[in-house]
């Protein structure tokens, strides 16, 4: 049997691989699920971390597109 | 892959029923075995399942017991036999592991093991399915919830992190729609518009916002003053930067107030107390007056203590004299009588000297006096100076030449009379000037206010600018808040994606488990394995909070297809899925620790489903070691009959002692054992004939040889001789004649029959001591082990039998071929 971790870190890898293969999608949201959540050993403020970075990416496109 | 840990062996003491030690091995010779053990009910064979659970609990208790440990004498108290402590004896469980050439054990005391032992702990990291399996919870996981099966399951397959990720996707979605929902921020910069307007618009309406500053701000100001937007390129905001700048060119209310405040400060009288209020020019005149009587004291008072300008003599004359260690009649300096001098006596000379010291503290604080004066003038001409200074240019700055000029005059006159302090200069003129001007600008004042009120085109655009801050505030606000909401749904299908891809990837898993419990289920219940798959394990479709379930459904019918189990199956098909489910998940996923333990699981089933349980474990768990205890005796014989010797253990618990605990007996005695000892010199005799009566055993149940019935607690305790008898009797019955061993001139099977074994003194001792020969032993075995050989079945090989009912002669158990010996060459 293979290890458990292991398959699910190779779950986790290809589900990234996945949504970043996909050229609809948001990339940059992409980018800041796979840093913060996408991961088998998140850190504990791992939703905090990914909300911010998620409120600071609406700010900065707020700002940028008038 | 790791190498698999195994139990060597496992030990009781002072534990539950077992007082004194009871050790268990679970190796036969160099392979790991199991180990089934019967006994009737209350005998203390679950307490060896305890055992098992006690030592890899980490709450050092018993699931059944619980944490309590109060007065009720429950909880990990109960774990020690009750006399454990009265007898000194350590209630404690040991067990040993080897994992591939290391071995590694650890004792757990119940009065200290609170911790759960590292080695322990090393076979749960390779366990991710709880291994001892109780027959009287197996129900329980067929009919838990979905929720409590989802999170086990995921225990299983090491879930967690994949359960993490969907829960943080989940929490992230929630505070991301909170955000974008939130009017906090909007709210703040609505509250500043109302603020702003005088409460007369609360959201924003570009038109009321608009009609409002044209109406309230503008009008006051020039009504032909009309915003079309309000926004920085609007003409009007152009036209009121204009205005606003030749606003600030005139003078204004601001400057007026700034220079009346000016003109005040200067000229203000001397208020009550001399405070704050004063004019500086007052202030300096008092301070130039308060300096002048300051140096006249001064000036008197020095000239009064120039008599007693030695201040440290007077001062130590006064203590001298004061003395009243001294009887003076004379000055003790110069030894002139007291009457002789002019002050006539002692308290003369003391009055003079107190005279001269108060002089001298009048002149020290009129000096003082003098230079807080000087300090307070000097810094009351610099003040005025500065507020000369600016009065001066303000004057000029409003088109105030003159009077301007008269402060400069007055300024100059200060900047002389500071240098030599000759003539102070004149205020009277300048302080007649500022009082007129001062009438003059506060008319001015008053005529300003009343045209203009409290709208300037200075006050106009800075409510424009406010208005025009508040705008774009809010739009950034609203973009953030779009944005926000776009990310939102991007997120959601991101999220969709993830989930769809873990729970596919659960899915397949659990289609793994699905089939092994099904291909168990069906073993167990005697089904053809090709019959179409019967349990399914279904994870909850629907919305993100039901996807955490699993469902364990059955396809009962063409009809009744994903139907609960407990709706459709009987009480041992409900059993069977369950334990099915439990023995597939432990195969797949405690590979790491091959091993588990059932406790009574067979209560609900038939003779049929009891005889596929046991040809299951031979068949499909091979390569565990098992650990089962039954107190059905017919399963326990039917194990014995399917479950090879050579890593099998069968041991009975008759009765228990209450001086020591249960009191196993009929258990094997490996061949194995007795040839070690063998080799070793040790003395062997009494595990010859424990092994011979254990044969004798088996070869008569097996030919339904007759012999009486024991009482029930002592069921197998025969005679060897008695069943060697019932042996000989039913071969002579059958004309079945065994051939002779070879080297003895007798049937063996007489040996057996009396007892008697030539030669060997030590067989039937008690005493350990007593002298043996080993050579004699060492005959002795294998000629019994040469007689035991001809009981082999002549078409497959194999020694165990049967003889059904109606049967003459028994036959073999597994080819059926009607036992016969061997025509020995």
């Amino acid at each position: 049997m293979s290890d458990g971790n292991s398959s699910n870190d190779d779950l986790v890898t290809e589900i990234v691989r996945s949504l970043r293969g996909n050229p609809e999608a948001d990339q940059a949201l992409i980018e800041i699920l796979a840093e913060h959540i996408l991961k088998t050993d998140p850190v504990d403020t791992a939703v905090d971390d990914a909300f911010s970075s998620i409120d600071n990416l609406a700010l900065e496109r707020g700002e940028t597109n008038t | 892959m790791t190498t698999p840990i195994t139990i060597e062996a496992f030990e009781v003491q002072g534990f539950r029923a077992y007082l004194k030690p009871q050790s268990f091995s679970l190796r036969k010779g160099n392979k790991p075995a199991s180990l089934a053990i019967f006994a009737p009910n209350a005998k203390g064979k679950s307490s060896l399942v305890d055992a098992f659970e006690y030592y890899f609990s980490e709450d050092a208790t018993l699931q059944r017991l619980g944490l309590r440990a109060s007065q009720s004498q429950t909880g990990p108290v109960a774990l020690a036999h009750i006399q454990a402590r009265e007898h000194g004896i350590d209630a404690e469980v040991n067990f040993r592991f080897r994992q591939g050439g290391n071995k590694l054990g650890e004792k757990r005391n119940v009065a200290d093991g609170k911790s759960i032992p590292t080695a322990a702990l090393r076979v749960l990291s390779s366990a991710k399915v709880p291994f001892v399996i109780h027959g009287y919870e197996l129900r329980g996981f067929v009919e838990a919830t979905a929720e409590t099966r989802y999170r086990e399951i995921a225990s299983w397959f090491s879930f967690d992190p994949l359960l993490s990720i969907q829960r943080n996707l989940r929490t992230l979605q929630r505070q991301i729609k909170a955000k974008a929902d939130s009017q906090t921020e909007s709210d703040e910069r609505l509250r500043d518009l109302k603020r702003v307007t005088s409460d007369a618009v609360s959201i924003w309406d570009e038109t009321a916002i608009r009609d409002w500053f044209n109406t309230h701000v503008l009008a006051n100001l020039d009504p032909s003053l009309i915003f079309t937007e309000i926004c920085e390129s609007d003409p009007t905001y152009i036209v009121l930067a204009e205005r606003k700048d030749e606003e600030e060119k005139r003078v204004g209310l601001a400057a007026l107030n700034t220079l009346i405040g000016q003109i005040d400060a200067v000229s203000l009288p001397l208020a009550d107390n001399d405070g704050e209020l004063s004019g500086l020019i007052a202030k300096f005149e008092r301070s130039v007056s308060d300096l002048g009587v300051a140096v006249e004291r001064e000036s008197q008072e020095r000239d009064r203590a120039s008599q007693s300008v030695f201040n440290d003599v007077w001062s130590h004359a006064k203590s001298l004299f004061k003395s009243e260690d001294h009887d003076f009649s004379s000055c003790p300096v110069c030894d002139t009588e007291f009457a002789s001098t002019p002050h006539g006596s002692l308290e003369g000379v003391q009055t003079s000297i107190n005279a001269k010291l108060t002089l001298l503290s009048a002149y020290r604080q009129a000096e003082s006096t003098l230079r807080t004066a000087k300090q307070q003038q000097s810094q009351n001409v610099q003040a005025l100076t500065n507020a000369l200074d600016s009065l001066r240019t303000g004057l000029a700055d409003s088109d105030f030449e003159a009077e301007s000029a008269t402060v400069s005059s007055y300024l100059s006159a200060l900047t002389s009379w500071a240098s030599d302090h000759h003539a102070l200069p004149d205020s009277g003129f300048l302080l007649q000037e500022m009082g007129a001007t001062r009438i003059s600008l506060t008319n001015a004042r008053e005529r300003l206010a009343a045209q203009q009120g409290e709208h300037t085109y200075t006050q106009a655009q800075n409510t424009a600018d406010q208005l025009i801050q508040i705008r774009t505030d809010l739009n950034r606000i609203f973009r953030v808040k779009g944005e926000l909401q776009k990310l939102l749904a991007e997120l959601v299908k991101q999220t969709n994606a993830t989930e769809k891809a873990i729970n596919t990837h659960i899915d397949s898993l659990l289609s793994e488990l699905e089939r092994d419990v099904d291909q168990l289920y069906k073993k167990i219940q005697d089904v053809p394995l090709d019959e179409p798959s019967l349990i399914r394990l279904q994870l909850a479709e629907g919305n993100a909070a039901n996807q955490q379930q699993i469902r364990l459904v059955v396809d009962y019918s063409e009809n009744r297809k994903s139907v609960a189990p407990s709706g459709y199956l009987s009480d041992s098909q409900i059993h069977t899925v369950a334990l099915s489910l439990r023995l597939a998940a432990i195969r797949k996923f405690n590979t790491g620790a091959p091993m588990f333990v059932l406790d009574d699981v067979v209560t609900s089933y038939d003779a049929d489903h009891r005889k596929t349980i046991a040809s299951t474990l031979a068949e499909e768990f091979e390569g565990f070691q098992i650990v089962l205890v039954t107190h059905d005796e017919q399963f326990f014989n039917l194990l014995q009959d399917h479950l090879p010797e050579s890593n099998w253990a069968f041991r009975r618990i008759t009765h228990i002692d209450p001086s020591s605990g249960p009191v196993f007996t009929d258990h094997r005695t490996s061949d194995e054992v007795i040839e070690a000892k063998l080799d070793a010199g040790e003395p062997v005799g009494d595990d010859i004939r424990k092994s011979e009566e254990e044969w004798l055993l088996k070869i008569c149940r097996d030919f339904r040889v007759d012999i009486s019935i024991r009482p029930v607690d002592r069921p197998y305790q025969y005679e060897r001789g008695e069943l060697a008898s019932g042996l000989a009797r039913f071969l002579k019955s059958k004309n079945l004649v065994p051939p002779d061993v070879h080297g003895i001139h007798h049937p063996f099977l007489s040996s057996l029959q009396k007892g008697v074994i030539e030669n060997f003194a030590s067989h039937f001792s008690d005493n350990p001591n007593k002298s043996f020969s080993s050579g004699d032993e060492k005959t002795r075995w294998i000629e019994f082990r040469s007689f035991r050989a001809m009981f082999v079945c002549s078409g497959c090989g194999r020694n165990r039998f049967k003889r059904p009912q109606g049967m003459s002669k028994p036959v073999c158990n597994v080819c059926e071929k009607p036992f016969q010996f061997e025509i020995l060459g």
